[in-house]
Parts: structure tokens; sequence; C-alpha cells
């Protein structure tokens, strides 16, 4: 098989550059494992939560899982919104693409979209400084973010004090709904907005990949407003939330597509007429190659690092490793304490809190707001150590009041967090190592302190404060940064992605920057992808 | 503090009960107000400064 542009990966970004390169006419393939499984997702009736409590019989299915399933979702820790639907993201990662590490401890996927399969959607763009700090193209990132908006459709409110985080754009449909209790914070907010305000503390509606309105080209493909029913953790009812998996459906229509599956990208080689690709078949274990002019590695930066390292054959040397530090915070919102909270509503973040503490010099600490309530009430009962029938009392008393808050921080270089490959008995192996310095666990500690000043005055009174392990906020990058004079690691790319080396071989996503603000980066990913796969397409036109 | 907390056989009761539709009123929110849900947060927590110790023996026992 031969094409013009092979790109390694389903995720966010690998759908978003094949897209752009469909559209400028190249012949494209995607290379992928795809674990998928849509069954029970498909099973999950037409219904809001609340009914489907009140008379599902089979509602065990889908918030419990199987039989086997069953001890899994009733040990996994709050947060972890891999419910059994979902499962399938994390299918057979230990066994393709593990990582050995004591102090980072990533999510990956295999999964058809990757780990966008469970996004949380959040599309906060990158400030221009943030973008430039990163290595990318302040000024060329506007028309890229757009034509990502246009294409998953977008949903936010560039009339709320954190405008700098929503794209403004005509594409950007209506703000949703917020719920009972996320409304009653963000009241809170406009009365007290003059003081927080003055403490660099700013809150609006969440930006997300979430239709919220009518559009004729999305219902062409199956897609609608959200329903507000609260299942959004278990199923995607109308296709509301996007998916990367929803591009490669589409693109599968177009004669200069072909999306290969269970493909385990192992190396690559360059040679004079392109690039050379060796894969593993994930089913039967066989091993094939597939010829490109241009390749894209869209892996996710763990996995894009190791397919570069092993094709490079560079065993042993580090190379720097970006992942934002994360905690969070759940908190009783005291005005909704005893109160009534309605069933409409949607289950992902509602507010998101833009913090900038004068100790970051500018940089922003981001904080999103979510209640509790379609996780069910045994995995906060696992927490508390009370007797099983009061901690179902307490934790039924707290539930309308009960929110949560992720918190991210910005995330710097340092030779303290890398990822390296070793050479094993069978295939390399990725090692990883992350420890922040006592000057960033002290910012850390202040962001902390700030925000929980900010969530106090808010009414919103946090009981706990939990770090989670390094790798579980699930934004990585700067495995193959772009390069300075410094030439601080063994593998680097050009600004334009080009992997410096190998001149047909493209860094398309996050790998590439320098530097991870502490906002959501996938929109940023998307949007770069495309530039990336522009960038690929136009040296092909030149001849290059 | 791991021993402090429910066992693994407390929690999968606990989530087969809240998934059965016939006990859907057992887990719905109470609320009721926020000095019912003071007094309640209260009871609890005299309750389980009681009950406690017989729990924490018990689940010491099923956890070997």
């Amino acid at each position: 098989m031969a094409c013009d542009l092979l790109v390694i990966g389903s995720g966010p970004c690998g759908a978003q550059a094949a897209k752009e390169a469909v559209e400028a006419g190249l012949g494209v393939v995607v290379l992928d494992v795809g674990f998928d499984d849509e069954r029970l997702e498909a099973s999950v009736p037409y219904a809001p939560f609340s009914d489907l409590r009140r008379t599902d019989a089979g509602q065990r299915r889908y918030f419990l899982g199987s039989e086997g399933d069953t001890e899994r979702t009733v040990n996994d820790r709050i947060g972890a919104h891999f419910t059994p639907p979902r499962s399938y993201i994390k299918r057979e990662v230990e066994r393709w693409i593990p990582v050995r590490s004591d102090t980072f401890f990533p999510e990956l996927s295999l999964a058809l979209g990757g780990l966008g399969a469970g996004w949380g959607s959040g599309t906060a763009i990158f400030e221009p400084f943030e973008l430039r700090r990163a290595g990318l193209p302040a000024d060329a990132m506007g028309s890229f973010y757009d034509a990502v908006a246009e294409d998953v459709g977008i949903s936010g409110a560039i009339e709320d004090d954190t405008a700098a985080l929503t794209l403004p754009s005509a594409h950007v449909q209506r703000a949703a709904e917020l719920d009972t209790n996320c409304d009653s914070i963000f009241r809170a907010y406009a009365r007290r907005r003059a003081s927080l305000n003055a403490r660099g503390f700013l809150a609006g509606r969440v930006s997300m990949a979430m239709i919220t309105e009518e559009r004729e080209r999305l219902r062409a493909l199956g897609r609608g407003p959200n329903p507000y029913f609260d299942m959004d953790f278990y199923t995607n009812f109308d296709r509301s939330i996007y998916r990367p998996k929803f591009t490669i459906e589409e693109l599968a229509s177009r004669p200069n597509f072909t999306y290969v599956r269970n493909a385990l990208a192992e190396t690559f080689e360059q040679t004079p007429d392109g690039v050379v690709v060796k894969y593993r078949n994930v089913a039967d274990g066989t091993c094939a190659t597939i010829v490109a002019r241009k390749l894209l590695l869209a892996a996710n930066p763990l996995n894009t690092a190791r397919i570069a390292l092993r094709s490079r054959g560079i065993f042993g040397a580090k190379q720097p490793l970006l992942c934002n530090p994360y905690h969070y915070v759940p908190a009783i919102n005291l005005r909704m304490l005893g109160r009534e909270a309605a069933d409409r509503r949607h289950s992902m973040g509602q507010i998101v809190a833009l913090y900038k503490p004068r100790h970051r010099g500018g940089e922003s600490v981001l904080g999103a707001f979510c209640s509790y309530r379609s996780l069910l009430h045994f995995r906060l009962v696992r927490e508390m150590p009370l007797p099983v029938s009061l901690g179902l009392l307490v934790s039924r008393v707290l539930q309308n009041s009960l929110t949560v808050v992720g918190i991210h921080h910005p995330e710097h270089r340092s030779e303290r967090k890398w990822v390296s490959l070793a050479e094993g008995g069978g295939a390399p192996v990725l090692e990883a190592g992350y420890e922040l310095s006592d000057a960033e666990r002290s910012d850390v500690r202040e962001d902390m302190r700030g925000m929980l000043r900010c969530l106090r005055e808010l009414g919103c009174i946090p009981f706990s404060v939990l770090q989670t392990p390094p790798g579980s906020s699930i934004h990585y990058a700067g495995t193959i940064p772009f390069a300075t004079a410094a030439a601080d690691a063994p593998l680097a790319c050009e600004p334009d992605g080009r992997l410096i080396g190998s001149p047909d071989v493209y860094v398309a996503d996050s790998s590439s920057w320098r530097y991870l603000p502490a906002k959501g980066p996938t929109f940023t990913i998307m949007a770069n992808g495309r530039r990336v796969a522009r960038n690929a397409a136009r040296a092909l036109a030149a001849g290059r | 503090m791991r021993f402090l907390l429910p066992t693994a056989g407390e929690v999968r009761d606990l989530a087969a009960r809240e998934t059965d539709p016939l006990q859907y009123e057992r887990f719905r929110p109470i609320a009721k107000g926020p000095l019912v849900a003071v007094s309640l947060l209260a009871f609890a927590g005299i309750a389980a400064t009681v009950a406690f110790p017989f729990v924490l023996l018990r689940r010491a026992i099923r956890r070997g």
C-alpha cells in the first residue's frame, strides 16, 4: 500500500490532520489500532438519568458493567470517568504500549478516537503569549482554531469574564445551560465579582465541543443539540459531544481516504522517496509496511516519542516531558445545602475559573466546576470513613450541593521530567520520570491557597484537596520539542513540524510544544494538527 | 486510613442496591431545606461516633 500522507493515530489531532489533508486532495491513510465498542453505549435507552434510575431494570449493565467490569467499576477512584461503556478506551494499553515508571502514571489509549473518546470536551484557546511560549505561531493559529470549531461544533459565552478562553468566532454556539448548583455559584460570582476580580479570579461558562443549537450540516452527520439528560458519562445522545471517530467515519466515504484498523505503528524509515512505516497487526501479530510520501505522527506525545526514538535507534537518552499538575477539590456549595436541584442538566464541566495569581507573572491557573450526580452515590460512600448506611445518608444530604473543582496548573520544562526508550528482551519499553522542583511545588501550593480562598468567598467550602498522581491530568506534551539554539534534546522538530533528520516526517501532536499552559490542550492540539497537515500538503505540492 | 473505609464487598453491595429501580427512593437526594440538612449531618456525626468502633471491628474481621 502507498499514499501521499500517512497519519499515525485517530485521536483529536490525527482526525483533524487527516481531514485537512483529505480536503486538500491528498491520498490519506490513517493507521490506528482503533478499539471500539458501541454496543453498551448504544444499548442505553434514550431517556433522562432520573427516569432510567427509576424505571430501567437493565441499568446495572451500563452503570456498573458486566460481572467482570463491576469489580473494576466499584474499585475505580472518584473522578475516573471511564465508565463501563467507555472501558474499551483503555483496552490492552498495558500489553501494547506500556510505560515503566515509579513517578509518572499516564493514561493512554488504543481506541478509535484515542483519549478523545472520553475527552471532557473543553475548548479553551491559548492566549498569544502561551502559543508563542509553546513555540506555535500565534498569528497563524486563529484560522486553524476556526476551522476546527466549524467542523466539531463548539459552544461558549464570549460575553463572560472568561472570554479569553473562548474562540471569538461566528461558529461558536450559545453556551450550554448551567445546572441548578453551578447556576447558584455563578450568581454568587456575579455578586462578588469586584472582590474576586481584584484577586485575579474570573469565572464564566465553559466553552465546549458540545452542540447546543441545531445546525443543518451537523444534523446531516447525525449530530444534534445536547438533550440535557445527564447521561454524558455513559453515552452520547444525539452525538452532541464531539468525538474524533465522527471525523474518521465522515472521511470513510471519501475516495481519497483509507482507515487501517488493528495497526500498531512501530517504526518508520526515511528513504529518498519518502517514508516506510512498519506496523504490527494486533489481531494476528503479523507485521506489514506502508509507503508514504509524508508521515504525520499524531499518536499522543508518549507514543509519538516511542515511535520516533525507536525508529532512530535512540536508547537511553532523555527527551523532555510536560504534564500539568492537577488537583481536585470536593466542596460544599452552602447555598444549595438541603435545596432541590433540577434533573435537566448535562454532566460535563459547567463553569470555568481563570485565576491569575500574582506570583505566576501573567500565567493562569484553571479551575473547572462540576456538580456531582450521575456517577452515583457508591463512589462517594466508598471514600467516607463511616458505616455504609451513614455514609449514604451524608451523600444523599450533600449531593445537590456537592461541587468538584478540577484545578490545572501551568507546566514548564525541567530535567526532572523526561521520557526515554529502554532496550528490553522483546519490544523496547518507554520509561518516564516526573518530579516537580521545590520552586514548582511552592508555586502550586500558592496557586491552591489563592484558589481555595476564592472558592470560600463563593460560598463553596472545600472539605478536601486531592493531589492526583503525576500523569493523571491526561494533558501531555513536549517530548519532541521545537528546536532552539540550545539543542537541548536528542530529537527535535522544525517550526513547521518536520522532525529534524527525517525531512518527510512531521510531528503533528503536542509533542512539539515547549510549554503547557493550565488550559485543556485538546482544541489547540486539533488546530495544530490541521496546521502541520497543511504544511505537509504544501511541501508535497511544491515537490519537496 | 484505608482500613477505615468500607470494604469492597460493602461497596459492591451498595452499588447493586443503588442500581435497583425498586430501591430508587432510598438513593434520592434529601432536599428538605438547610436546617434539616444540617440536623441530619449532625445526627450522622454523632451516630458514627457511637457506631464506628463496632463497624471497624466488623470490617477488620471481614478483611481477615
